[in-house]
């Protein structure tokens, strides 16, 4: 039995003898996960609650002490003009980024899995679109900046070969191009993560329903409309609670795209960009926290959202 | 209850994603500890006897015994700076951290040293981007008034200026002046304006006027080929260290009649084509300082003879393609201040240590010309280096002499870099043609300024 074995080698046998019908055995998987909840404690519910009461108050990091402000922190960020700015971009460039990323995570997903056609190298492709995301943010982020450099950028050199271009195009002054850049590089660089996750999902669809689709005469089409979408919602549903909150918290590329500056005039300036911002830079510790308050309940609103959504499509099927 | 579980649920599993996703720093760069450096450089030091170029009693340096701490975020300059003082110091042992400055990591952590009143190093330095905020910070620095009086005459005042604060006490000395030049191409120069003179360059850039005249000149003859400048951004810095005021004055922001003429300047040379339209710092910036036929001149502090012009041109040291120009206004780039910690128990050997390298003559001399550094030493430069620059072609002490005591340093605030960001960035929007008019510029400046700094009242 492997709680005895279990209990065995905790109390060398001692423990399980004092043990009595009626006992809560439970009691001892309390012992188990502690580990787990000692370390949210001190490593994520103790620095969020120190946060959530640092917006409470202003100051500058230094030596002189916090000083509490009450609400004066939380009253400023709701006539905040660049933190509604901030949140505006930051849910433009996820929604240029998502929306792609999902449309062909699904449709590569369905293709290298699709039974029929048994595409070879099915692996070697998997591999190859799962690459980019290998790579640390940062360093594509660079690699793009150099890419789209507006002087002396290969992108814009590459035009002006071809005669699409007469003179160099100043792609991060641009508000479109620069928003664009930053949810082409997201979606470049997860495409391939959400790929994964759909193929584990189709793969788990039994054969049978699509068997059973071949014998009603179904094309490729309704095939994937009618058996694999609603097959695979709950890894749609996932890649979309964790790309919302992966989406919402954008900060390596557009930081160094940007030069942490979030230009052109801010418009490609993020929450969290923000936040470190304001926090690391301006030393306004009490502000920045604030920021993060704010954007934690926006993040729990839109994941709530989600899960709502989640919940009534699961039950639907 | 089913709901306050899913919630809970929801705001645990937020909780963990935000803080996952949102954990972004680097990891790699934490606190080096550098083992000090050995006695071995004593038998080797020339000065180990006595300190007879530093002002005051002549002290037996071999008889100071003892042990100091001291931080970094220079992983060359700060060994450098210990292994030359223990030539001199063979018995006080100098324990250095290197922590670099990657994301504000060193200022944090110094800051939460003096904060926590433990464990702060007995000296530590501070770039001119940050050393206001040491400077001004209580308890941070302590008061060098009265020990450096009989040496800050000797120095360059901007940076005694610099290391001074609010309420006139001395806080940090500087071993360094990043006094501000400007470099050009000679064979550029040569070429299409006929002289590659530096007193004539100086000349033809003296102005803001005549400034123009001469990127017309260049244009015209070069057929649209060399620019003045490879950004607006050279210009600027000269701009900055010729205003009257510095940008924050009685805690409300000040934009100095210098930069709003600046305004219109950088707006004439990228519509005339007068610069190269390079950010500073880009690839495309480093890659013309290596060619010939993009532009004429650069802002160049002391440091950038090596680190500007002779890290990215290779050639540069072969000599003769080079030459360095009194600027139009006087300015200082960079710099590294070091002061001693308010609450230190080491307060004399830190202040051994700190006035070595600050007031030495012979060691600050030899430290300049083994670091091609520029000596904060009225007395060494005097006495020129006794050597021409490979790459510039003449004795840099001496050129810099006339016109360093003339740089402002009371110009400096602790808010200079934040403000001086945002300023860039909204000239290269207005530059670009992104901002309609001078006006909207001067708006979303102030915008930005009042968003980012909110302890302070812009009007």
């Amino acid at each position: 039995m492997p709680g005895t074995t279990q209990l065995n080698i905790l109390g060398g046998g001692t423990l399980l003898n004092k043990l009595r019908a009626g006992d809560k055995y439970g009691q001892y998987g309390y012992i188990f996960i502690a580990p787990f909840f000692l370390v949210l404690a001190v490593f994520t519910l103790f620095p969020m609650l120190y946060t959530l009461w640092l917006s409470f108050n202003s100051w500058d990091g230094g030596t002189i002490p916090a000083k509490f402000i009450g609400l004066e922190n939380f009253g400023e960020l709701l006539s905040d003009k660049t933190f509604r700015q901030c949140l505006a971009n930051t849910v433009i460039i996820w929604l240029g980024n998502v929306i792609p990323q999902m449309i062909f995570a699904i449709g590569l997903a369905s293709i290298l899995t699709d039974r029929k056609t048994q595409v070879k190298a099915a692996g070697f492709f998997r591999a190859i679109f799962y690459l980019p995301n290998l790579v640390t943010m940062a360093s594509v982020g660079l690699l793009f900046y150099y890419i789209l450099d507006w002087q002396a950028g290969s992108l814009n050199m590459l035009l002006m070969k071809l005669n699409v271009l007469s003179e160099p195009f100043y792609w991060l002054q641009d508000v479109t191009a620069t928003r664009g850049a930053i949810s082409f590089t997201l979606w470049w660089m997860w495409f391939g993560y959400s790929m994964i996750i759909f193929m584990a999902g189709i793969k788990a669809i039994p054969d049978d329903l699509y068997e059973a689709a071949d014998v009603d005469g179904a094309n490729r089409w309704q095939t994937f409309r009618h058996i694999t979408i609603p097959g695979i919602k709950g890894s749609i549903m996932y890649n979309i609670v964790t790309s919302v909150i992966g989406g919402l918290t954008i900060f390596d590329i557009p930081y160094v795209l940007t030069n942490g500056v979030g230009a052109p005039l801010d418009k490609a300036y993020t929450l969290v960009m923000y936040m470190y911002n304001m926090t690391i830079k301006n030393m306004n510790y009490g502000y920045g926290a604030t920021i993060y308050a704010g954007m934690f309940v926006i993040v729990v609103i839109c994941v709530a959202i989600t899960f709502r959504l989640l919940d009534k499509k699961l039950a639907n099927n | 209850m089913k709901k306050c579980k899913r919630l809970l649920a929801v705001v645990a599993c937020v909780s963990l994603m935000v803080t996952t996703f949102a954990a972004c720093g680097d990891k790699k760069d934490s606190a080096v500890l550098i083992e000090p450096s050995s006695s071995k450089e004593a038998a080797a030091a020339p000065s180990a006897k006595a300190s007879a170029s530093v002002s005051g009693a002549p002290v037996d340096r071999t008889a100071l015994k003892g042990e100091i701490t001291f931080w970094h975020f220079n992983k060359d300059e700060g060994p450098n700076i210990v292994n030359s003082f223990n030539a001199a110091y063979p018995n006080i042992k100098v324990n250095i951290s290197i922590v670099p400055d990657k994301d504000q990591q060193y200022q944090n952590k110094i800051t939460s040293a003096v904060r926590a009143g433990s464990g702060v190093p007995d000296v530590f330095p501070a770039e001119s981007a940050f050393v206001k905020r040491f400077v001004e910070m209580p308890d941070a620095y302590a008061d060098l008034t009265e020990r450096a009086k009989d040496i800050i005459g000797n120095m360059i005042p901007y940076t005694v200026a610099v290391g001074t604060d609010g309420n006139a006490c001395l806080r940090a000395l500087s071993h360094q002046a990043a006094a501000g030049a400007v470099a050009y191409k000679k064979g550029a120069a040569k070429q299409y304006l006929g002289t590659d003179d530096p007193s004539a360059i100086a000349e033809m850039i003296s102005t803001p006027e005549k400034m123009l005249e001469t990127a017309k000149t260049l244009k015209d003859k070069s057929a649209g080929k060399v620019s003045l400048f490879p950004t607006f951004e050279e210009a600027q810095k000269m701009y900055i260290g010729g205003r009257g005021q510095g940008w924050v004055v009685d805690n409300k922001l000040i934009i100095d009649q210098r930069m709003l003429d600046f305004i219109d300047f950088a707006k004439k040379l990228r519509d005339n084509k007068y610069e190269a339209s390079f950010d500073q710092w880009s690839p495309g910036w480093s890659a013309a300082i290596a060619s010939d036929d993009i532009a004429l001149a650069w802002a160049c502090p002391t440091w950038g003879v090596p680190w500007i012009v002779g890290s990215n041109d290779k050639n540069a040291a072969e000599g003769g393609k080079w030459g360095i120009a009194k600027p139009p206004f006087t300015y200082f780039w960079g710099g590294t201040w070091f002061g001693i910690y308010s609450k230190s128990e080491k307060q004399e050997l830190a202040w051994e240590f700190l006035k070595y390298f600050t007031a030495d003559n012979d060691a600050m001399k030899k430290w300049a010309l083994e670091n091609q550094d520029f000596p904060n030493n009225l007395t060494v430069i005097s006495q020129g280096a006794g050597e021409t620059s490979k790459i510039m072609g003449v004795d840099l002490f001496k050129f810099y002499e006339p016109f360093v005591k003339d740089i402002n340093g009371n110009i400096l605030t602790k808010y200079d870099d934040t403000i001086e960001n945002a300023f860039v960035d909204t000239m290269r929007s207005y530059l670009a043609g992104k901002v309609n008019t001078k006006d909207d510029m001067i708006k979303i400046f102030k915008d930005k300024v009042k968003t980012n700094l909110k302890d302070i009242t812009v009007e």
